[in-house]
C-alpha cells in the first residue's frame, strides 16, 4: 500500500518514494525514470480504491486530519520578548480632549466676557437698596439708569437697528437698559426683575422652583417675554407692568437667554427613571456587598462548622430577598413609566420611543442581575441538615483522631522496640494532620521544641472536635513556625527523652 | 503567543468606551454603519450589563431631554455625522458627551464642534479606530456590497471607505507600517495601494525599521470560489437561509461569540455538523430526561439549579436543529449534493465530454435550481474557455429549451467571461497548466479525495503559499514603499536575511467568501498569522451582482440581445 503521509513534509518530494528531489527538473526525471512504468498498474488499483471512497456517501465528508502541526511557524517571524504578543492590547487611540477644549475655551470667552459684563450691569439695576428708585416712569430712576450704562445719543438714529424701520411719533425711540442702544418698541424684549434676579444668583432665588418645575426643561423656554404691541400680548404687558422690568435689546437678550439656558441645564430636574434607577443601584451595591458573607455562612453551615448558626443564615437570606424585592418592584414601576411617558409632548413619537426603551431595558437589566443572583443564591440549610452535616463533621473527626492516635501508639511502640527511624518511618500508615514524616524522624532528639509540637498538635485536635475553624487555623500556623524551627535546630541524639515525653503525651 | 483577533480588537475598544464613561447610566448613539460594527461582537444583553440602556441612531430626533444620562456617541467621521452632532450639542439632549470617531476626523470638524458645545457637555472626543466589521478573529469586511463601478473604477466615496477601513484595521491591532504588495494587473489595487500608504505615511508618524507585517491589497480574480457550492456551516448559512424562508428562521442571530455549538462548527462541513448536532441532541436528550423526573426535593434543587442552563441549551438545540433540518431539507430539494459534485468534478479533475453529459442531465432535472444551472454554466464557461470542443452554446441551447433562465442570469453568463475569462486573469485559476500542479494534482489523485465536495482550494491559498515561499514575484506583485525601506530590505536580503512578516493581512477588492476564511482558518491553525478581509462577504447571489455592476452594460446588452433573439 501506500506509505503513509500523515506528516508534512516540504518540497520537491516525490509522491511514491517520499524523497526530495531539490528541484523540479530533478522529480520529473526520478518519476519518470523510477515509478511511472510500475506506478500505472499501481496507480490503478489506487483509483479504484479512491472511486469506492468516494462511492460511500458517509465518507464523503470526511474532512482533512486535523495535522496539529506548526507548518507555518517558520514563515513568520515573532518577537518572544514582545509583550503585545502574548496579550493582545487595545488598538491605537488618538485624542482630542485638549484640543477640543482649547478651541471651546477660545470660543466660549469671548462670550463669557461679554456675559460677566451684562450681569454686573443687571445687578446694578435691579438693586433692591434703599436709595434706588423703583418706578421705572420716574426720572430718578432714568438717572439711575443712565449713570450705570451711559444710553448713546439717540438724535443721530432715525432707523431701528434690529426692525430697519423709521422712527416716527408712533414709532418711537427706546433705551435698552443693558447696553444704552437706541431700539423701537417692537424690537423691545422685557426682563423681569424676578427672573433677572435668577440669572444672577440662580441657587438663592425664589424662581428656582418654578422653572425647576417643568415648562422651563421643555426648550421653548424664554426668558424674557418678548412684549409686542400686539394685541395678543397686551395681557402680558399688563402682567409685567405689575412687576418692575427692564427694557432690554435683542442682542443683550440673546446673550442672557443662552445664559438662562445654560443654567437651567445645569440644574434640570431629575427625571424620575433615574431617581427609581438610584434605587435600583443602592440595592445592588447591597446585594454585592451581603452576598458573599451569605454564600461563606451557607457553605460553613453545610460543612458542619459551628462558627455560624442557622439564625445568621436566615438574617442575612432576609436581607438577601428584601433586596431582590427591592429591585424587582423598582424595576417594575419603571417598566410601568415606559407605558404612560409622563412629561413628553404627544406628538413627540421620538421621544417616547426613547424613553419607553430605556425603561424597558432598566427592567430587562434588573430581570437579568436578578436571575443571576438567584442562580448562585443557595437556600438556608434546615435545622435537620445543618446537625447532620455537624453530626457527619465530628464523626470524621473523631475518626481521624482514633487513627492518629492508634498510629501514635503505633509509632511509639516501633520507635522503643527498634530505635529505628526507617522503620518508623516506613510503618506509620495512619492519618497525621500536622506532623510530617521528617518531623517525625526528627522528633526522636527531644527538645523543648518537640514537646511544644505535640501540645500544639494536641490543641489542634481538640479544637477540631469543637469546630472552631479559625482556631485551628491559627494553630496551624504556630505549628508550622515550630516545625520550621525544629528544621534547623543542630542534630541531638537523646532518644530517651521522647519516649517518655511520647508516652506520657498518650 | 496568542493569535491576532480581529473580535476582540473591536470589543476593547468599546470596552474602553464602556468604562471610560463611568457608572451611570449611558446610552449609546451610533451611525447606521457603527451599529452593525458594534453588533458583529457584542450582544445587547451583554452591554445592557454594563449599564447602557439605550441604543440609538444619531439621525433619531425626539426632545425630551434626558439630562442625566451620559452619550457614549461611537460614530464614523462622515459630513452627516458631524452635523447631526453640532445639531445635537446646540440642542443637548444629553447630560454628558463621550464622542468617539471611528477615523481620522478633520481638525475643521473637531473646531465646529467645539463652538457648537455651548453648554460644555462634551467630555472626550477621540478616535477609536473601529472602522470594519469584525466577523471572525481572522476576518474582517467593509460590508462594500458593490465595489466594482462601472470598468473596474474606484468611486470615490469608495475608495475613501476603503483606506479609511484598512487604515483602522491597522492601527486596531497596533500597526502602524507595512509592506504593501498589490497585484499589478489590478488598476483599482494599485490605486488602493498608494492611497493606503500615502495615508499611513501622512496620518502617523512613520516609525521606520518597523514594516514587520505584510498587506496584500488584491483584486478578486478568483471568480470559481464564489461559484461554488460551499459546504460548511457559516457558508452555508450565509448561502441558503435566505431571509424570511421560513417564520421561524427570521429571529435567528448566528453569533459565534455567544453560541459555543456554532463556534464549534463554524468550519464544520455539512456531513460533520449533523454528526454534531446529533451529540448535541443527545446531551439534550439526557439533561432533559434527568429534568423530567423530578421526585425528590432533591431533585427538585438540581433542577432549578441546572434551570438556567437548561433553558439555554434547550434554545441552542431547537436553534440549531431547525436550521439544520432547514439546510438539509434545502439540499435534498435542490439536489445540492449532486450539483455540487458535478461542479468539483467540472472545476478539479475535468474529463470534457463527461463533464458536458453531467451538465445536460442536470439541465433537465427540473428539482434544480436555476442558479445552480447557471452556477455550472458558468464554471464550464471558464473552465473550457479555449476548450477546441467549446459546447457552451450547446449547453445554452439546452437551457433555454427546458427551463427559462430570468434576464440577469442570462447577462451574468456573458459577463462572467468578461470578468474572469482567461483574458483579465493571470493567475491560473484551474490548476492545470504548470509543472508543481500537475504533480500536486497527482499526488491527490493518489491519495484518494477526502472530500468530494471540498476538492476545489481558493486561489488565495495558493497566493498566500507563494507569498511565504518568497515566491511571489514582485513584477506582479509589486511593492509600494519608501526607497529607504527598499533599499533597508534589499540590503538585509544580501546580507542572507530573510525578512519574515509578522503577520498577513490580506484586502480583496471585490470580497471574499467564507469557503476562502475557512482555508485561511485552517492556516491560523497550523500557525499562521493571516487576516483576510474583503469589500464584503459574497454568497453566490451577491457575486453576480457585483460581477453585473462591474462588466459595462454596452457588452451584456449586446449578448442579451443575441440570446433573446435565440428565445424567440
Amino acid at each position: 500500500m501506500l506509505p503513509s503521509v500523515g506528516d508534512v513534509r516540504e518540497g520537491f518530494i516525490c509522491p511514491q518514494c517520499h524523497h526530495d528531489m531539490s528541484t523540479m527538473e530533478m522529480l520529473q526525471l526520478h518519476f519518470q525514470d523510477v515509478h511511472m512504468k510500475q506506478s500505472s498498474s499501481a496507480v490503478k488499483g489506487l483509483f479504484s480504491l479512491a472511486k469506492q471512497k468516494i462511492k460511500s456517501v458517509q465518507d464523503n465528508f470526511t474532512t482533512v486530519p486535523n495535522e496539529q502541526s506548526n507548518v507555518y511557524t517558520q514563515f513568520f517571524s515573532f518577537d518572544q520578548n514582545d509583550s503585545s504578543l502574548k496579550q493582545q492590547q487595545i488598538g491605537y487611540i488618538r485624542s482630542y480632549n485638549d484640543k477640543f477644549k482649547k478651541l471651546r475655551k477660545i470660543e466660549h470667552d469671548q462670550i463669557s466676557i461679554e456675559t460677566t459684563r451684562l450681569l454686573l450691569r443687571l445687578e446694578k439695576l435691579i438693586s433692591n437698596d434703599e436709595d434706588v428708585p423703583k418706578n421705572a416712569k420716574t426720572k430718578e430712576r432714568r438717572k439711575y439708569e443712565q449713570e450705570i450704562v451711559e444710553w448713546i445719543d439717540d438724535s443721530k438714529v432715525s432707523l431701528c437697528p434690529s426692525c430697519a424701520k423709521p422712527f416716527s411719533l408712533s414709532r418711537r425711540k427706546h433705551h435698552c437698559r443693558l447696553d444704552g442702544f437706541v431700539i423701537c418698541d417692537q424690537c423691545s424684549q422685557f426682563l423681569l426683575f424676578s427672573k433677572a434676579r435668577y440669572l444672577i444668583d440662580p441657587n438663592s432665588s425664589t424662581l428656582n422652583k418654578m422653572t425647576a418645575n417643568g415648562s422651563s426643561l421643555q426648550g421653548s423656554n424664554s426668558l424674557t417675554s418678548t412684549v409686542t404691541t400686539d394685541d395678543s400680548n397686551l395681557n402680558n404687558k399688563d402682567k409685567v407692568n405689575s412687576e418692575n422690568y427692564l427694557r432690554i435689546c435683542l442682542s443683550c437678550q440673546k446673550v442672557l437667554q443662552r445664559r438662562y439656558d445654560q443654567i437651567c441645564f445645569k440644574n434640570a430636574q431629575r427625571d424620575e427613571v433615574f431617581l427609581y434607577y438610584e434605587k435600583i443601584a443602592e440595592a445592588q451595591k447591597e446585594l454585592a456587598n451581603i452576598h458573599p458573607t451569605y454564600s461563606t455562612i451557607i457553605e460553613s453551615l453545610l460543612s458542619g462548622d459551628t462558627k455560624y448558626q442557622i439564625i445568621d443564615g436566615q438574617r442575612l437570606y432576609r436581607q438577601l430577598t428584601s433586596c431582590y424585592e427591592k429591585i424587582d418592584s423598582t424595576s417594575k414601576h419603571i417598566m410601568k413609566l415606559a407605558d404612560s411617558c409622563s412629561n413628553i409632548d404627544e406628538d413627540d413619537t421620538q421621544s417616547q420611543f426613547r424613553y419607553s426603551a430605556l425603561c424597558r431595558n432598566i427592567r430587562m437589566y434588573a430581570v437579568h442581575l436578578l436571575q443571576n443572583y438567584a442562580i448562585s443564591t443557595r437556600r438556608v440549610p434546615s435545622e435537620d441538615d445543618v446537625q447532620r452535616a455537624r453530626d457527619e463533621r465530628k464523626r470524621l473527626v473523631e475518626e481521624r483522631n482514633e487513627l492518629e492516635r492508634a498510629a501514635k501508639a503505633e509509632l511509639v511502640s516501633k520507635i522503643s522496640s527498634t530505635d529505628s527511624p526507617t522503620t518508623s518511618k516506613k510503618d506509620v500508615s495512619g492519618w497525621r494532620p500536622t506532623i510530617d514524616r521528617n518531623l517525625l524522624v526528627q522528633a526522636q532528639e527531644l527538645n523543648p521544641l518537640v514537646q511544644q509540637v505535640y501540645q500544639v498538635t494536641e490543641y489542634i485536635r481538640q479544637a477540631q472536635i469543637a469546630g472552631r475553624y479559625d482556631e485551628v487555623e491559627s494553630l496551624k500556623l504556630n505549628l508550622k513556625e515550630l516545625e520550621q524551627a525544629l528544621k534547623n535546630m543542630p542534630q541531638q541524639e537523646n532518644a530517651s527523652t521522647f519516649d517518655s515525653y511520647a508516652i506520657e503525651c498518650e | 503567543m496568542t493569535n491576532i483577533n480581529l473580535i476582540e480588537a473591536v470589543r476593547s475598544y468599546i470596552n474602553r468606551m464602556i468604562e471610560d464613561c463611568g457608572p451611570t447610566i449611558k446610552g449609546l448613539v451610533m451611525d447606521k454603519e457603527t451599529a452593525s460594527i458594534v453588533s458583529m461582537v457584542y450582544a445587547q444583553s451583554e452591554i445592557l450589563q454594563k449599564e447602557v440602556f439605550l441604543f440609538e441612531r444619531i439621525d433619531m430626533g425626539g426632545q425630551k431631554s434626558l439630562k442625566h444620562l451620559s452619550a457614549i456617541c461611537f460614530l464614523r467621521p462622515t459630513e452627516e455625522n458631524i452635523q447631526a452632532l453640532v445639531r445635537e450639542l446646540h440642542e443637548p439632549k444629553y447630560g454628558n458627551y463621550f464622542i468617539y470617531f471611528t477615523n481620522f476626523v478633520e481638525m475643521s470638524d473637531i473646531k465646529s464642534l467645539a463652538e457648537a458645545d455651548e453648554f460644555e457637555c462634551v467630555r472626550v472626543v477621540q478616535e477609536y479606530y473601529a472602522d470594519y466589521l469584525a466577523i471572525n478573529p481572522h476576518l474582517y469586511s467593509l460590508n462594500i456590497p458593490n465595489t466594482y463601478q462601472q470598468n473596474y473604477e474606484w468611486n470615490d466615496n469608495l475608495l475613501r471607505r476603503t483606506v479609511q477601513g484598512l487604515v483602522s484595521v491597522l492601527l486596531s491591532l497596533r500597526k502602524k507600517s507595512a509592506t504593501i504588495r498589490y497585484q499589478k494587473s489590478s488598476n483599482m489595487a494599485r490605486i488602493l495601494a498608494d492611497k493606503l500608504s500615502s495615508t499611513l505615511k501622512h496620518a502617523i508618524t512613520p516609525l521606520l525599521n518597523q514594516w514587520t507585517y505584510q498587506a496584500m491589497v488584491h483584486q478578486l480574480i478568483d471568480s470559481i470560489t464564489p461559484l461554488l457550492n460551499q459546504w460548511t456551516y457559516q457558508a452555508m448559512v450565509h448561502q441558503l437561509i435566505v431571509p424570511g424562508i421560513t417564520k421561524e428562521l427570521e429571529e435567528v442571530v448566528m453569533n459565534a461569540e455567544y453560541d459555543e455549538f456554532y463556534a464549534n462548527n463554524l468550519y464544520s462541513n455539512f456531513g460533520e455538523i449533523a454528526t454534531n448536532i446529533k451529540g448535541l441532541m443527545e446531551h439534550f436528550q439526557e439533561k432533559h430526561k434527568s429534568q423530567s423526573k423530578i421526585e425528590s426535593i432533591g431533585d427538585m434543587k438540581t433542577f432549578i439549579e441546572n434551570y438556567p442552563q437548561f433553558k439555554k441549551l434547550s434554545g441552542t438545540v431547537s436553534k440549531h436543529v431547525t436550521i439544520i433540518s432547514e439546510l438539509s431539507r434545502l439540499v435534498g430539494l435542490y439536489h445540492l449534493l449532486e450539483v455540487s459534485e458535478t461542479e468539483q468534478h467540472l472545476v478539479c479533475q475535468g474529463d470534457h465530454n463527461d463533464v458536458v453529459q453531467k451538465i445536460k442531465r442536470l439541465i433537465k432535472n427540473d428539482k434544480i435550481r436555476d442558479l445552480d444551472i447557471l452556477r455550472l454554466l458558468s464554471l464550464y464557461a471558464l473552465r473550457y474557455e479555449r476548450h477546441a470542443s467549446n459546447e457552451l452554446n450547446t449547453l445554452k441551447y439546452e437551457t433555454q429549451k427546458h427551463r427559462r433562465l430570468p434576464e440577469k442570469y442570462i447577462h451574468f453568463l456573458q459577463a462572467i467571461l468578461e470578468y474572469g475569462g482567461l483574458k483579465f486573469r493571470q493567475a491560473d485559476l484551474f490548476n492545470t497548466q504548470t509543472p508543481m500542479a500537475i504533480t500536486r494534482q497527482f499526488i491527490r489523485g493518489l491519495r484518494g479525495v477526502d472530500n468530494v465536495y471540498a476538492q476545489h482550494v481558493p486561489l488565495i491559498k495558493d497566493l498566500i503559499d507563494q507569498l511565504l515561499r518568497g515566491k511571489l514575484k514582485d513584477p506582479s506583485y509589486p511593492n509600494v514603499n519608501s526607497k529607504d525601506q527598499i533599499n533597508q530590505q534589499n540590503l538585509s536580503q544580501q546580507q542572507g536575511q530573510i525578512i519574515k512578516p509578522s503577520e498577513i493581512i490580506i484586502y480583496v477588492i471585490g470580497g471574499v467568501t467564507y469557503e476562502e476564511s475557512y482555508h485561511i482558518q485552517l492556516m491560523n491553525k497550523q500557525n499562521a498569522r493571516i487576516l483576510l478581509g474583503g469589500s464584503y462577504i459574497h454568497n453566490c447571489q451577491s457575486f453576480i451582482d457585483e460581477v453585473l455592476i462591474a462588466v459595462p452594460s454596452s457588452l451584456s446588452g449586446a449578448s442579451n440581445e443575441l440570446l433573446s433573439s435565440k428565445r424567440r
